[in-house]
């Protein structure tokens, strides 16, 4: 009880809690507020909703999922990209749009190999899917790709080794990853030669020149058997005769796809 | 049609599907108009070129999207006229203004399609490409494609359109009835279909870009414009997801969307003398005259110095007065932890002994520090607030806390917070509507108290009882009370000071509230009926946005205030905690009127209201023989 006069505590307690109330009163004067208006806009339902698919183009890049299935795990991709086609203008794009579908060595096969190949699905290791491969079936009732939830697939060269069926190795081997991966980690500071050498590494196998014609897949005869490879009737006959009826009526100048043909032929 | 197909109400992710079923329901060939076969190279999204430069380009087009987008109608060379072989090369930009042939339009308006009207209104306003442009600015204009990309043709869920359609196709069995109908349809129903959160950060996504910044003059308005747009109410209600509030669009351009031209043309919508006009438009502020103009429908400090002082101002007041009443609360803990002056909770207190050596005369005032040795009762003693106040405070305490809770978050606006509190009270409409009624009895409650403060002087002054002293006015020995306090709390002085029924604390509190409560309502006013307070209001120009500006800023120190300060004196304080009973019974117990009120207690002595502790304590002691 206690009222010890005792003006050194008085000024230290004095001191104290004024700087206490000092801070205190700044933080919620200055920088709370502040805080507060600039936290990142939590999406409310409404805000979230906002942006919604109302207004979304349709000439618009959809989310890639097999690209980013594949991105780390084909060794041509890491080295090319999806999109490795460019020296042909008029033809690049339509190439390029096969490598959703297709691994590499489906057309940059060594022709040597051909004999012994058979087609086949891969699927990257490490993704479970239970619908049909995306672009092998169509809905009848909008006449486009009937939605599932395998956007992963391609079809692949597979080869026999001890009985079973397997890719090539230079496509998505460990290996061939790894090689891949540190060629894109080290290409500044390789020698020319070295680079050669590891290029030519990853290509073993692979045809640079000579690759499989447009007709060899796109015909009633071609080495891929699109029926075999689960693609359902309308599909598989859209890709045999690469349906050409609309551009055939709608154009006055028409070579298509005689262009393709001409050059790869 | 399938009728029974058509979903009532959506999950959100499913656009896909969405657009799907609404394609299933609305139209009758089901597959993309496509006669070329266009899509079939462009149906991949892979459908890439590299450019010489080595950026990706990609040439794909979503059937999904296709088909259900307002262009669902049109093949792609309608568009992308220039093309005629295949594989063809480069493509020519499209022209929006060229006219469709579009059949289903002959037969509703007799003529061709065309965006040509719009394409000239939007050529003519500022967003449009003038002769004398600096190319800097040319290279930022806009083009039809910087706003418009292809909405989907949604019609509103809640037109019953297939059982109206029902009906019509009992005689018309044409399939371009149904896509009229639901054509206009959707029109009425979506004045724009976009939500005005998306038109502002559309707007935004150039006006906030710090290259057309720069263009426009880095510190002018129009740079800033985004940014104080965002200070006013129009945006704050908005970020919380209300529709009938105003966006770009809504005050830049008239009916036709494509007009927006600068503030200080003639024909523009917010021309000073044009702008009350587009503030009536849609029924927003159908009483707004031409006095409107006269306030900054942004909230830009550029346009008005006094707010930017009053941001200053306000931030000075709450950083002065938190931290004197910080201080006080310190202080006043300290002191009360160290001289025991009470358990920290109220029920422990057990009155202590008052020792042989303290003063024995039973005379009023003898006993130095006479509460720490008095019995009383936790629920109150003596009577301190008549009911009337009692209902002041209570309800003052309800709509606080409810204009808190409704209001707060919307000058917080981008705390995560604020939007939860949002939704939980059923959204920002209801939020609103709940604040205004708020307001409203907010403001009763305070003329209420008006009434009973003067019919109670008036009653006393008539008893000839009325005392000054009583009353919250403010007088020179609060000041000298407070001086004392201090010194008491920092153990200079031996007791606190004697204090009236209204003791310093309690006259800071009030007079903050008269201030407080002032404002608020005031500016409540301003916020509420825009129309008529422009017209009223002296000094319109620039007190109407620093009173709303002050609504939030007030409120913000107010509810710091009580959430801090007076919660701790009433709840938190060692030796009054959890709760005095006074704010239920009027009452207030004996030991705390005895040390925060003594003036008032000796009052009540005297009139015969309190029992004389000292007397009785003098007594007490005797009697044990102590
Ligand atoms: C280590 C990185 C790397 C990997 C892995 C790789 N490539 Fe290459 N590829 C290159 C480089 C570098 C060139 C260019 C060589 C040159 O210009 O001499 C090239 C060139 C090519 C060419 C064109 C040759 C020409 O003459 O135009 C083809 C075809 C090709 N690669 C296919 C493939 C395929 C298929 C795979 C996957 C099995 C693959 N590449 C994996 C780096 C790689
Ligand atoms: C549909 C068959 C097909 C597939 C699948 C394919 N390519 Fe090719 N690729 C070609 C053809 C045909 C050419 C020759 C193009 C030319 O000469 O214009 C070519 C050329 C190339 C070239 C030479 C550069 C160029 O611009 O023409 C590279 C590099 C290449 N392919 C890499 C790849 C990679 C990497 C993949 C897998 C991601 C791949 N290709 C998948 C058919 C294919
Ligand atoms: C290795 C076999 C193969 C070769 C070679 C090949 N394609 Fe294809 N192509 C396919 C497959 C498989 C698809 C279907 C992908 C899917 O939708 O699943 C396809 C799809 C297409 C399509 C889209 C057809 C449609 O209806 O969706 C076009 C166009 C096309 N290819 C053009 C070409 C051209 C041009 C060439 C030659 C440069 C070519 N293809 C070479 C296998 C091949």
């Amino acid at each position: 009880m206690a009222d010890n006069r005792s003006p050194l505590e008085a000024l230290l307690v004095a001191g104290a809690v004024i700087a206490c109330a000092v801070g205190a009163a700044w933080y919620l004067t200055f920088v709370f507020p502040r805080q507060a208006a600039q936290a990142p806009i939590e999406k409310s339902p409404v805000r979230a909703g906002a942006a919604s698919m109302l207004h979304r183009p349709f000439h618009y890049n959809t989310p890639d999922k097999n690209l980013e299935a594949w991105s780390e795990r084909s060794a041509c991709i890491i080295c090319h990209s999806a999109s490795p086609h460019g020296k042909d203008r008029q033809v690049m794009a339509v190439i390029n749009l096969h490598t959703e579908f297709l691994t590499c060595d489906c057309c940059h096969l060594k022709n040597e190999h051909h004999e012994k190949v058979r087609f086949g699905w891969v699927r990257p290791p490490g993704i479970t899917v239970s619908g049909k491969p995306y672009g092998t079936t169509i809905d009848p009732s909008t006449g486009l790709f009937a939605q599932t939830d395998d956007h992963y697939s391609l079809i692949a060269p597979l080869h026999e080794v001890n009985g079973r069926w397997e890719p090539f190795l230079s496509f998505a081997s460990e290996k061939a990853v790894a090689l891949a991966r540190s060629y894109r980690e080290r290409k500044e500071r390789l020698s020319a030669d070295e680079r050669t050498q590891l290029v030519q590494e990853a290509h073993q196998g692979t045809e640079l020149k000579e690759f499989v014609r447009c007709s060899q897949c796109h015909s009633y005869k071609g080495i891929m058997d699109f029926y075999g490879l689960g693609f359902d009737q309308t599909r598989a006959h859209q890709l045999e005769k690469l349906e050409v009826s609309g551009m055939l009526t709608n154009y006055e100048v028409f070579y298509f796809p005689e262009l393709f043909e001409k050059k790869f032929k | 049609m399938e009728k029974s197909s058509e979903p009532i109400c959506l999950p959100r992710g499913f656009p896909l599907f969405f657009a799907w079923v609404l394609l299933l329901s609305f139209s009758a060939s089901a597959s993309a108009r496509d006669p070329e076969n266009c899509l079939m190279c462009h149906k991949y999204k892979r459908l890439q070129s590299i450019a010489d430069n080595g950026t990706v380009r990609s040439f794909g087009v979503d059937p999904h999207l296709f088909q259900a987008s307002v262009h669902q109608e049109l093949s792609c060379i309608d568009c992308h006229s220039d093309i005629e072989k295949i594989p063809h090369g480069a493509v020519a930009k499209v022209d929006c203004a060229k006219t469709c042939h579009l059949d289903r339009w002959r037969i509703l308006s007799g003529s061709d399609f065309s965006h040509r009207e719009v394409a000239a209104a939007f050529a003519a306003s500022v967003h449009g490409q003038k002769p004398n442009d600096p190319p800097e600015r040319v290279r930022l204009k806009p083009t039809c494609t910087s706003c418009h990309a292809n909405d989907l043709f949604v019609v509103g869920q809640d037109i019953a359109s297939t059982s109206v359609l029902a009906r019509c196709a009992n005689c018309h069995k044409e399939e371009t009835l149904t896509k009229v109908f639901t054509h206009i349809a959707h029109r009425f129903k979506h004045q724009t279909t976009r939500p005005p959160q998306e038109i502002v950060s559309l707007c935004a996504g150039c006006h906030e870009d710090p290259a057309v910044q720069q263009v426009l003059g880095a510190d002018t308005p129009a740079a800033q414009a985004v940014a104080t747009y965002h200070a006013t109410l129009h945006s704050r209600l908005m970020q919380f997801g209300a529709t009938d509030t105003a966006h770009c669009l809504h005050c830049h351009a008239t009916s036709n969307i494509h007009d927006i031209r600068r503030p200080d043309d003639p024909a523009s919508s917010v021309h000073p003398r044009m702008r009350h006009l587009s503030c009536r438009s849609d029924g927003c502020h159908p009483g707004a005259t031409d006095r409107i103009a006269m306030v900054d429908s942004h909230i830009s400090p550029n346009k008005n110095p006094a707010l930017l002082f009053t941001e200053h101002a306000m931030q000075a007041v709450m950083f002065g007065t938190l931290t004197v009443l910080f201080s006080l609360m310190g202080l006043e803990t300290y002191r009360r932890i160290k001289n025991r002056d009470a358990r920290f909770f109220r029920w422990r207190r057990v009155p202590q002994r008052l020792e042989c050596t303290d003063a024995i005369s039973p005379r009023l005032g003898a006993v130095p520090n006479l509460h720490r040795y008095v019995t009383f009762n936790p629920r109150g003693d003596l009577p301190r607030y008549s009911i009337h106040i009692v209902i002041n405070h209570g309800l003052m305490a309800l709509t606080f806390a409810l204009a808190a809770a409704t209001g707060l978050p919307l000058f917080f606006p981008h705390a995560a917070l604020s939007h939860t509190v949002i939704d939980l009270l059923g959204g920002i409409n209801t939020t609103r509507l709940v604040h205004r009624i708020n307001a409203a009895l907010f403001t009763l409650n305070c003329f209420y108290h008006i009434v009973v403060l003067i019919a109670g002087m008036l009653r006393r002054m008539q008893q000839g009882t009325f005392d000054i002293a009583r009353t919250q006015v403010p007088r020179w020995k609060d000041v000298c009370d407070l001086y004392h306090d201090v010194r008491y709390f920092l153990g200079l002085a031996p007791s606190r000071p004697r204090m009236e029924k209204f003791m310093y604390k309690q006259k800071l509190h009030y007079l903050a509230m008269i201030w407080g409560c002032s404002v608020l309502t005031l500016s409540g006013c301003c916020l509420l009926f825009p129309e008529v307070m422009v017209t009223y209001l002296p000094f319109t120009r620039s007190l109407f946005n620093v009173l709303r500006r002050l609504h939030g800023e007030e409120s913000l120190l107010a509810v710091l205030v009580i959430l801090l300060w007076h919660l701790y004196n009433v709840h938190g304080a060692p030796g009054r905690f959890p709760v005095q009973w006074t704010f239920w019974n009027g009452k207030i117990a004996k030991d705390h009127q005895i040390e925060e009120h003594f003036l008032e207690y000796e009052r009540q002595v005297r009139e015969g209201v309190a029992a004389c502790e000292e007397e009785r304590l003098v007594t007490e002691k005797i009697m044990n023989g102590r």
